[in-house]
C-alpha cells in the first residue's frame, strides 16, 4: 500500500533543500578541513571521506524512515511498525546508549559525547532526541484521545525526559538539552496544550537554564563572551571573534570557494560548529543567505507536510522534527553570528559529524514517510488521474473510507469511554 | 494551509473545535522559525556589509606577518685582513601571542633555553597583538633547543649579531652598533652607509602556527648585506699600544690616557688607544666616558708640545736658523704677565735648538714675539691647529684658538709654548706629520680600503705645511731633544728619534681663570726614524698623579711602542739623513 505512494511535490521540495545543504555542506567540508586535515592527518580529504560516508549512511536512513507506514499493524498490537511500540525502542536504545557514554564515553574540550564504536563514534544524545520527540509525540496522541490525563501524561514526560536530560547534563551538553527541551516545548504546542500551560513551563524553564549558566564557569564565560568579546579576545571571546572576522571578509560575494584565511586554524571547529563562518567568509553574502533561504524552505515545506496529515502522530512527528532541525539551525547561526551565546550546537545537514548527519536525515526520512502516508486522501485525489488509475484512487478512497480510527478527539474519546 | 483546516471541519469529527487553533499553532511556529530566520538574515547583513570591512581588515591585521630581514653587517678589518668586527649567525625568536596556547609554560620554556626572567616573557607573550619579539640576535644554539620544543605560536628568523672577537681591540675607534645593528658610535657609526647594506622586507600572510598560508599574500625583498671595511689599523700595534697607554697610565696614576699611533708619509693610522676602555660586546655596562676615543674627541692645552711649532715658524718664516742665539732672563713680563721658566734657572744665552731641548718657556716667548700675533697665528693655522683634522670619525673636536683680534696683551706670550690654546691629540700628530714628512699637511684617516666598492676614491687631501727645508731642520732639532734634552727617555737604541716632550698645566675647571693647581697633562709626540720618519706617535696621559713630566710619563711609552713598530715593520735604522722624504697621498 504505502510502498507504491510516491512523494508529494511539497516532499520533494523538503528533499531538494535537505539535498542542497548536505551536499553544499560536504563541499564546504572539504574547503574548511582540507587544510587542517592535511597537517593532522596527511590527508586533506580525512573529512571529506568521512562526511561523504556518512551522508550514504545517512541516505539509506532517510530510505528506510521513509519507507516506515505509522499506521500499519492494529493499534494496541505490539506490532513493531507501531509508533507506540518503535517510540519507545528508540528511546530505550538512545537511553542505553547515554548510560554507555557515562559510563565509558570519549570526548574532547571537556565533554564526553561520544562512544569509541572501533570504527568510528557515534553520539547517543543526538539519537535520544528522536527517541525523546517520537515518544512524547506519542504521548500527547494518547493524551489528545483521552487515553491519558494530563497527570499521567506529566508524569510520563517526566519518565521519559527526566533521565534523559540529566544524562546529556552530565556530559555536559547544554546545547543538545535545550534543542531537546525547545522540541518538546514545540510538540506541547503543536499538539494544542493550552498557552497558558506553556507559559508555565518556560516560567520553570528558563530560570532552570539561567540557574544552570550561572553554576558552571564556562558558560558564564560564554555568555560573557557573547555580550563582549573583545573584552577577552583571547580566550573567552576568540571563536566568536573568529568567526566574525570570517564573515566580514566575506562581504557580498565571498573570497572564493576553497580561498578561506580564516580556516587557516583561526576559526577554530571550522567543518563542524562554525561551518557557516567559511561559507560566509568563501560564499560571502549571498552564499550564507542561501543557507538561510533553504533552511526557510525546509521549514516551510516540513510543515506543509505535517498540517497536510490527517494522522494526529504524524503531524505531530513531522511538525516537531522540522522545528527541531530548523531551531538547531537557527542557533547554530544565531551564535556563530553573535547573537547568542556559542552552546556547541552543530549546523544540521551541513557540518561534519556523522551521528548528526545520519540522524538529522533520518529525521527527514521521517517527515517523508508522514508526507507519503499521513496526507493520503488529498495526495490520492490529486495524483490518482496521473499515476495509476483508477485502482489506486479506489485503494485510497477504501483506506480513507476504512479508517474507523481516523486521528480526532472523537475516536479518543470513545477509546477512553470503552475503557472506563 | 488553510486545506487541513477545510478538510478537518468536513471531517466526521464534529466536535474538532481544537483543530483550527492547532492548524493556527503550526503557522503561527513556522511564523515564528521565520522571523528567527529572518533575524539572522539581518545579521548577515550587518556584520557581512556594514560592518563587514572592518572585520575584514582586522582580518587581514592578525594573519599578515610585516617583518624586517636584517642585512649582514659588513665585517671591519685591520690592515691585514684581520677581523676587528664581525657579524656572527644568530636568530631572532618572536611570537604570535594570540596562538600560544600555554602561556605560562611557554614563558619558561623560553627562559629556560634562552635565559631570563620567565614573568618578562609571559609579559611580552600576554600583549594583545599578532606580532611581539621574545628575543633578538640570539645564540644560535639556545635558540635551535627552544625550537625543537616545537612549541605553537613561536617564530623564529635569520638574523646576525655583531661581535668584536678581540673584545677591548681599538674599541673606542671600532665603536659599538645598537639592537637594530645600526652605528651608535665610532666607526661603526662614521661608516654604517657602507656598513650596514640594505634591510629586506617579507610580507606575508601566515597561519596561527606562523606556516604562510597558500595563495595568500606575499612578498619579500631580500636583504642586501653590507660592504667589509679594511682600516689602516695594524691589529698587533694597536694591542701593544693599548696594553702599553694602560700601563703607563696605571704606573703613573693617571686618571685617562690617548694614543695615536700614525703613518707621518700618508696619515694612515696604525693605532689609537684611550683609557679607560670597554668591551664593546658588553659596551652597556661601563660609563659612557669608557667609550671616548679620546685623540679625536678630548682638547687639551698642549704645553711644550707645540714649542716645536713655534721653532718652526721662526725658521720657516726665515727670522732665525736654528744656531740663531737668544739672551734668555729668568723670566719674561709680556702684557702684564710675567712667565717663568718650569725650573729656575739664571740668565743664559742659548741657540733656538737649546730653546727647544730644553723646552724654555721664555725664550719661545722671545720667538713668538718676533713672529708677532698675525705671524704666529698664520703658522698654527698652517700647521692645521685651527681646524679639524677631517679624520674620518664621528664627533671630532677642533680645539681652541682665537683668531688674532680676540688676543689680549698677555696672548702672544702664552701661545708659543702651550697656553692659551688647546688642540686634540690628532691635531698634534697631525702637525707633526708635517715635519716628519717634510712638510705637507696629511689627513690622518683610518679607512684603507673597500675591497667590494673599488669605484670608492679614498682620496685624503695633504696640503703644504713649511718649507722641505724647515722640516729637515725642525727633525735635526727635535732628534736632539732626545739625544740630549728632555725627551732622553724616549731613544730607542740603534735608531734616532725626534720628537718633544709636553708638560701642561690644566685649566680650572670651577670655572675661575687661572690653572688648576697640581693638575697636568703630560705628552711625549715624536717620530722614528728620525731621518725618515715612518712612525709618529703621540702619547698623553692626562692628571698623572706620581709625575708630572712628559720626559718622565710618557717617553718610555713612546720608546717601548716605537721599538715594537720598527721591529714589527721592519723599519731599518740609519736611513739617509737627508730628512726629506715624499709624502705619500692616498
Amino acid at each position: 500500500m504505502a510502498r507504491t505512494r510516491s512523494l508529494s511535490p511539497i516532499a520533494f521540495l523538503l528533499l531538494g533543500a535537505t539535498f542542497f545543504l548536505v551536499l553544499g555542506g560536504v563541499l564546504m567540508i572539504y574547503s574548511a578541513s582540507s587544510v587542517a586535515d592535511y597537517v593532522n592527518y596527511g590527508d586533506s580529504a580525512y573529512h571529506l571521506k568521512k562526511q561523504l560516508v556518512f551522508a550514504l549512511v545517512g541516505c539509506a536512513a532517510l530510505w528506510g524512515a521513509s519507507r516506515w507506514d505509522f499506521r500499519a499493524g492494529r493499534r494496541g498490537s505490539a506490532d513493531i511498525r507501531r509508533p507506540e511500540v518503535l517510540s519507545w525502542i528508540m528511546w530505550g536504545v538512545s537511553l542505553l546508549g547515554l548510560i554507555v557514554v557515562e559510563a565509558m564515553g570519549v570526548g574532547k574540550w571537556g565533554a564526553t559525547r561520544s562512544i569509541d564504536l572501533g570504527f568510528g563514534y557515534v553520539q547517543p544524545s543526538e539519537f535520544s532526541k528522536l527517541g525523546c520527540l517520537a515518544v512524547v509525540a506519542v504521548l500527547l496522541v494518547a493524551w489528545r484521545r483521552g487515553e491519558l490525563d494530563t497527570r499521567e501524561l506529566l508524569i510520563r514526560m517526566g519518565i521519559v525526559l527526566g533521565p534523559v536530560v540529566l544524562l546529556i547534563m552530565l556530559q555536559p551538553d547544554m546545547g543538545t538539552t535545550m534543542s531537546l527541551l525547545l522540541g518538546v516545548a514545540v510538540l506541547l504546542w503543536l499538539a494544542g496544550v493550552r498557552g497558558r500551560w506553556l507559559g508555565m513551563v518556560a516560567a520553570v524553564g528558563l530560570p532552570s537554564v539561567a540557574l544552570l549558566i550561572a553554576v558552571a564557569g564556562y558558560r558564564m564565560d560564554r555568555v560573557a563572551a557573547f555580550l563582549d568579546p573583545w573584552a577577552d579576545p583571547e580566550k573567552g571571546g576568540y571563536q566568536i571573534i573568529q568567526s566574525l572576522y570570517a564573515f566580514g571578509s566575506g562581504g557580498l560575494a565571498g573570497v572564493g570557494l576553497g580561498l578561506s584565511r580564516q580556516k587557516f586554524f583561526y576559526l577554530p571547529a571550522a567543518q563542524t560548529d562554525f561551518i557557516f563562518a567559511v561559507i560566509g567568509e568563501e560564499l560571502g553574502l549571498l552564499g550564507a543567505l542561501s543557507v538561510v533561504v533553504a533552511f526557510a524552505v525546509f521549514a516551510f515545506s516540513g510543515f506543509r507536510i505535517a498540517v497536510g496529515c490527517r494522522d494526529m502522530f504524524g503531524r505531530l512527528l513531522a511538525g516537531g522534527l522540522t522545528a527541531m532541525i530548523v531551531v538547531q539551525a537557527m542557533m547554530n547561526m544565531a551564535a556563530v553570528t553573535g547573537l547568542m551565546p556559542i552552546t556547541g550546537i552543530p549546523l544540521p545537514l551541513v557540518s561534519a559529524g556523522g551521528s548528526s548527519l545520519t540522524l538529522t536525515l533520518a529525521c527527514v526520512g521521517l517527515i517523508l514517510a508522514v508526507a507519503r502516508n499521513g496526507a493520503s486522501t488529498r495526495i490520492g485525489l490529486v495524483r490518482a488521474p496521473k499515476s495509476r488509475g483508477s485502482e489506486r484512487a479506489n485503494t485510497v478512497e477504501w483506506r480513507r473510507d476504512g479508517r474507523s480510527h481516523l486521528p480526532g478527539s472523537v475516536g479518543g474519546r470513545s477509546a477512553r469511554g470503552r475503557r472506563a | 494551509m488553510s486545506a487541513p483546516r477545510g478538510k478537518g471541519t468536513r471531517s466526521r469529527d464534529s466536535a474538532a473545535k481544537e483543530r483550527p487553533s492547532r492548524t493556527g499553532r503550526f503557522s503561527a511556529l513556522l511564523g515564528a522559525l521565520a522571523l528567527g530566520l529572518a533575524v539572522v538574515a539581518g545579521r548577515l547583513v550587518y556584520i557581512q556589509m556594514i560592518v563587514g570591512p572592518e572585520y575584514a581588515a582586522a582580518a587581514a591585521e592578525q594573519r599578515t606577518r610585516d617583518i624586517v630581514l636584517s642585512p649582514q653587517r659588513g665585517f671591519i678589518l685591520d690592515r691585514e685582513g684581520e677581523v676587528l668586527a664581525e657579524s656572527v649567525e644568530a636568530r631572532t625568536v618572536y611570537a604570535v601571542p594570540n596562538s600560544v596556547a600555554d602561556k605560562p609554560g611557554t614563558a619558561n620554556a623560553i627562559a629556560s633555553t634562552l635565559g631570563g626572567d620567565p614573568a618578562a616573557y609571559l609579559e611580552k607573550l600576554s600583549r594583545d597583538t599578532s606580532f611581539v619579539y621574545i628575543a633578538r640576535k640570539a645564540d644560535v644554539e639556545r635558540v635551535e633547543a627552544l625550537r625543537a620544543l616545537e612549541i605553537s605560536g613561536l617564530g623564529f628568523l635569520e638574523d646576525s649579531r655583531r661581535v668584536y672577537p678581540s673584545n677591548e681591540l681599538a674599541c673606542q675607534v671600532l665603536g659599538f652598533v645598537g639592537v637594530d645593528d645600526e652605528g651608535l658610535s665610532g666607526l661603526e657609526l662614521y661608516y654604517d652607509d657602507l656598513l650596514a647594506g640594505k634591510e629586506g622586507r617579507l610580507i606575508g600572510e601566515r597561519d596561527t602556527q606562523n606556516r604562510p598560508i597558500p595563495g595568500g599574500v606575499a612578498y619579500e625583498e631580500e636583504a642586501v648585506d653590507g660592504q667589509d671595511i679594511v682600516l689602516t689599523i695594524d691589529k698587533d700595534i694597536q694591542y701593544q699600544a693599548q696594553i702599553a697607554l694602560a700601563e703607563a697610565v696605571g704606573q703613573w696614576g693617571g686618571k685617562s690616557g690617548s694614543l695615536v699611533i700614525m703613518d707621518p708619509r700618508n696619515g694612515e693610522i696604525l693605532a689609537m688607544a684611550s683609557v679607560p676602555q670597554f668591551n664593546p660586546n658588553d659596551f652597556g655596562s661601563y660609563d659612557d666616558s669608557a667609550y671616548r676615543n679620546r685623540p679625536v674627541v678630548d682638547t687639551y692645552e698642549p704645553g711644550s708640545t707645540i714649542k716645536s711649532v713655534t721653532a718652526s715658524a721662526v725658521i720657516d718664516s726665515g727670522l732665525f736658523t736654528p744656531e740663531s742665539m737668544f739672551d734668555l732672563p729668568p723670566t719674561i713680563e709680556v702684557g702684564g704677565r710675567t712667565i717663568h721658566e718650569s725650573h729656575d734657572r739664571p740668565t743664559v744665552n742659548w741657540s733656538l735648538t737649546e730653546i727647544v731641548t730644553n723646552s724654555s718657556n721664555v725664550g719661545s716667548v722671545k720667538l713668538g714675539l718676533a713672529l708677532g700675533p698675525e705671524g704666529l697665528y698664520d703658522y698654527l693655522d698652517r700647521f692645521g691647529l685651527t681646524e679639524k683634522t677631517g679624520v674620518d670619525f664621528p664627533g671630532e673636536a677642533k680645539g681652541w684658538l682665537p683668531t688674532t683680534d680676540q688676543w689680549s696683551a698677555s696672548t702672544i706670550a702664552t701661545v708659543p709654548f702651550g697656553q692659551g690654546v688647546s688642540v686634540t691629540s690628532l691635531q698634534l700628530a697631525r702637525a707633526l706629520s708635517a715635519i716628519a714628512n717634510g712638510g705637507s699637511l696629511v689627513t690622518p684617516h683610518f679607512l684603507r680600503q673597500v675591497p667590494d666598492s673599488p669605484e670608492i676614491a679614498l682620496d685624503w687631501s695633504t696640503e703644504s705645511a713649511i718649507k722641505p727645508e724647515t722640516a729637515g731642520a725642525m727633525r735635526a732639532v727635535l732628534t736632539d731633544v732626545v739625544n740630549e734634552g728632555t725627551g732622553s727617555a724616549a731613544a730607542v737604541p740603534g735608531y734616532q728619534v725626534a720628537g718633544k716632550t709636553g708638560t701642561a698645566q690644566k685649566a680650572r675647571t670651577d670655572g675661575q681663570p687661572g690653572y688648576a693647581e697640581g693638575k697636568y697633562v703630560a705628552s711625549f709626540s715624536g717620530f722614528i726614524p728620525a731621518e725618515n720618519p715612518s712612525i709618529l706617535i703621540v702619547v698623553t696621559v692626562d692628571e698623572p698623579s706620581n709625575a708630572i713630566y712628559g720626559g718622565t710619563v710618557a717617553a718610555p711609552t713612546f720608546a717601548r711602542l716605537a721599538r715594537f713598530c720598527v721591529e714589527h715593520l721592519k723599519i731599518p735604522p740609519g736611513a739617509p739623513v737627508t730628512g726629506v722624504s715624499q709624502p705619500a697621498g692616498g
